[in-house]
């Protein structure tokens, strides 16, 4: 069972801030490359979910949903609106209660290990998620106090991740409320990744970023897997997806209804689209 | 045009938060509305007719001065509620980046502002003003065509009023960014403010006690007095000028107040549209200076939560009139009414009354104190509310949830508790109240306050899927309990039992009603706040 590594190679190990790739250089090109996907590695279960249900009142929203999604991959998780990807994010994050099933992350049970859990994981919500009276430096140094990183590995993280998003070094000294939207997406984007988790969750993350975060992010999507951890993002965006992960999941009443290995069947990336409205009847 | 008119009288009256309720919304302003310029007009009437029987230096009649004074102070808070809607008029941001996408001419849009503006206040005028003016013209038997003039007041009190709201309405925005970016100045300014408006509420106070001393209005309405108010009203430039025109029927200073007016009217006209101009254009986007990189500090877990709800308390500029700058005035304030409410018990009849319960005063002193704290300490049980969407982040942080919520909880109540027990101190220390009295009455407040802050707790965690707060039991504590265990300590006083049996009494009571939170106490909040969800 991996333990949430700091040792491990992380981003905060940068030498060179001013070499943006450095520490995400991956050994081989950025492409999905056949040498380390999920199909070919050691299969780790980072994020396992097992008949997870989960209801609204009367309303059924997860029936016994089950998903795997292994170490070193980039998974995507399709649904459309209202259908239970951000439900089933939110009961694997801990922000939800579900009745039913067992969520574990990095090996730890989200229940029952709740803090281990919570230290093995990043995660970026669809709306920017932090305290908007602080300045993002105040609320940077506040999730590097939580998660208790040393000075060092917190500036530079920052500093590296600041110029991977073209996060304007001025700007940290603004108060959060009076960033954009896209500011506010990427100072969460920097806190969920300072700490270098071995998971890193991320829902709807490319709403709100211009052309240029959309591409950084996708790189650094990328490159995170590439690196040997564990990247799951829910999106709308199925080009993104088709284009981006190794794995996707199409969630629909309640439970997976599709799970595509877009490695092992190149095809599907261009059927992703077709299979998607197929799904859901057409409709 | 007209388009752009019914826009921002939509914006005016737009209440979408209530949805189909909103008609309530809006029959509760009305009545608040109708009561303040009831209770004006009262006030104005009640006193009008008291000063009616003297006569100021220079011939001037009281009564028309008191008329002046009482105008010219409405006429500040008009100027001032201007001042706020031409700020929400030509700075709105949302507003000026609609406005700039549409096939719209400059002109068409400022025109429409300024009748905009125009409407607003003569609407305000005739509201506030008009009542006080026929109350005026009935107390001192005016003719009917008094009262037809009198309708045209709003509209020519309009271009100086306004002209003098434009020429502000710019620097005053500046002056409110700038102090968005200074928090600790912003505190600073609104705490001076508070005092002001304290001092302010003392003067009142000592007028009201003087009053109820000496058993009538009339020892406030000395000659000196009179003829200091009379006085004032040559410096009451240009209200003295319109109350001539329209009571005294003197039109010497018409067509002087007219271009003044106008001439103030036209520059304030020039000075906003330049800065709707400047803000829209240019300053819409401004630059950043580069600031040197900040000095990396890493908190302790529970260090990092106390600075997060300090940030949250101090920095939100929201709380300072509603709990931190209220903290800062709160020992002034408490001071002011405990020493003015001690003297009007101590005077008179009601000293007779008093006399028969010995402990009555120092255990009133100890309830207003309880009181006043707990009502500043009720802008600060927002717990869970302030975190809004952030729960998310609170879940999903890897700190326990009764350490967050319990730092949470105790940072207001530290915050609250200094500023009572430095009230009770200053009680004490000028004598006020005894010593016992001050410190029992920190004990009883302590622990009152403790109550308050489960109470307030246990409804925040009970918040679910966007439905409002039930706040019934915490403000029932807020004001019953303190009295609940006030009257039970003051009729055992008054049976003649040991005044420590009394004290014990009190604290009883209150912990007694505090139980049923501790028990259990950190399961129940863990498993309520696990039931807590953000709605997606």
């Amino acid at each position: 069972m991996e333990q949430n590594n700091r040792t491990a190679p992380s981003l905060t190990k940068a030498t060179a801030p001013s070499t943006p790739t450095k520490s995400f250089a991956p050994q081989q090109p950025t492409a999905n490359k056949p040498a380390q996907t999920a199909s070919n590695i050691d299969r780790e279960v980072l994020i396992s979910i097992k008949n997870l249900h989960k209801a609204y009142g009367k309303k059924q929203v997860l029936k016994g949903l089950n998903l795997e999604v292994y170490k070193g991959e980039l998974f995507g998780f399709l649904g459309r609106n209202g259908i239970g990807k951000s439900t089933t994010i939110d009961c694997v994050i801990g922000s939800k209660k579900f009745e039913q099933g067992e969520i574990k992350v990095n090996g730890y049970n989200v229940l029952k290990e709740a803090m281990a859990a919570k230290q093995s994981f990043g995660y970026v919500a669809s709306e920017p998620t932090c305290y908007e009276v602080m300045t993002g430096y105040d609320y940077l140094e506040f999730v590097a106090s939580v998660y208790q990183l040393s000075e060092k590995e917190f500036v530079s993280g920052r500093n590296y991740l600041a110029e991977r998003l073209a996060f304007k070094r001025e700007d940290f000294s603004v108060p959060v409320a009076n960033y954009s939207h896209g500011m506010k997406q990427k100072i969460c984007l920097i806190a969920s990744l300072l700490h270098n988790p071995p998971v890193w969750i991320l829902d709807e993350p490319t709403v709100g970023l211009d052309i240029m975060a959309v591409e950084e992010l996708k790189k650094m999507m990328r490159e995170y897997a590439n690196h040997g951890k564990t990247v799951m993002i829910t999106s709308h965006n199925i080009e993104l997806v088709a284009k981006l992960c190794d794995r996707v999941a199409i969630i629909n009443d309640g439970v997976v209804a599709e799970l595509l290995d877009l490695n092992k069947n190149p095809n599907l990336r261009l059927r992703l689209t077709k299979i998607f409205l197929d799904t859901y009847g057409g409709k | 045009m007209l388009t752009l008119l019914a826009k921002d009288f939509k914006l005016l009256f737009a209440n979408g938060k209530m949805g189909k309720w909103s008609w309530v919304s809006y029959l509760i302003n009305f009545l608040l509305v109708a009561i303040f310029v009831a209770v004006e007009t009262f006030l104005f009437s009640a006193i009008l007719s008291k000063i009616e029987m003297f006569k100021g230096s220079g011939g001037a009649k009281a009564s028309d001065a008191f008329l002046t004074i009482f105008l010219a102070v409405i006429s500040v808070l008009s100027i001032f509620m201007c001042v706020g809607r031409a700020k929400k008029l030509f700075f709105e941001k949302k507003d000026v980046e609609l406005l700039t996408t549409l096939p719209v001419d400059n002109s068409q849009i400022i025109f429409s502002k300024i009748i905009f503006l125009f409407l607003f206040q003569v609407v305000i005028g005739l509201v506030l003003i008009y009542p006080v003016i026929v109350a005026y013209g009935l107390l001192t038997a005016k003719l009917p065509f008094f009262y037809f003039t009198a309708i045209f007041y709003p509209v020519l009190a309009f271009p100086f009023e306004c002209g003098v709201a434009l020429i502000l309405v710019y620097p005053i925005k500046l002056i409110g960014d700038y102090l968005q970016k200074h928090t600790i100045l912003q505190l600073i300014l609104s705490v001076v403010g508070l005092f002001a408006l304290c001092y302010l509420y003392s003067v009142i106070l000592n007028a009201f006690v003087s009053i109820i001393a000496s058993g009538n209005f009339d020892s406030l309405l000395t000659t000196s007095n009179i003829n200091a108010m009379t006085a004032l009203c040559d410096f009451l430039v240009p209200i003295n000028v319109l109350v001539e025109i329209f009571v005294l029927r003197n039109t010497r200073g018409l067509m002087l107040y007219i271009g003044v007016a106008f001439g103030v009217f036209i520059i304030g006209l020039v000075i906003s549209i330049a800065a709707f101009n400047y803000f829209r254009r240019i300053r819409f986007n401004p630059t950043r200076p580069e600031k040197a990189d900040k000095t990396a500090k890493i908190y302790s877990v529970k260090m990092a939560l106390i600075k997060k709800e300090c940030d949250l308390l101090f920095k939100d500029s929201g709380n300072i009139f509603s709990f931190t700058g209220l903290l800062v005035v709160q020992p002034f304030l408490v001071y002011l009414i405990v020493s003015s409410l001690n003297t009007i018990f101590s005077t008179g009849v009601l000293a007779y009354y008093i006399s028969l319960f010995p402990r009555f005063l120092p255990l009133l002193d100890i309830l207003l104190v309880s009181l006043i704290s707990l009502s500043v300490s009720n802008g600060a049980n927002g717990y869970i509310t302030a975190e809004g969407k952030n729960i998310r982040l609170m879940k999903s942080i890897p700190v326990g949830i009764f350490t967050q919520i319990f730092i949470k909880v105790a940072i207001p109540f530290v915050f609250s508790a200094i500023s009572f027990i430095i009230s009770y101190i200053v009680l004490g220390a000028t004598a006020v109240v005894e010593w016992d009295v001050m410190l029992f009455g920190i004990l009883i407040t302590l622990v009152t306050h403790a109550v308050f802050a489960l109470a307030s707790l246990f409804e925040e965690l009970k918040i679910r899927h966007g439905k409002p707060k039930n706040s019934f039991v915490s403000s029932t504590i807020s004001y019953l309990l303190p009295l609940i265990y006030t009257v039970a300590m003051v009729v055992v006083s008054y049976l003649g039992v040991n005044i420590y049996a009394v004290y014990a009494l009190g604290i009883g009571i209150t912990l007694l009603c505090g139980l049923p939170y501790v028990i259990n106490f950190k399961k129940r909040v863990i498993r309520n706040f696990e039931e807590l969800e953000v709605v997606n």
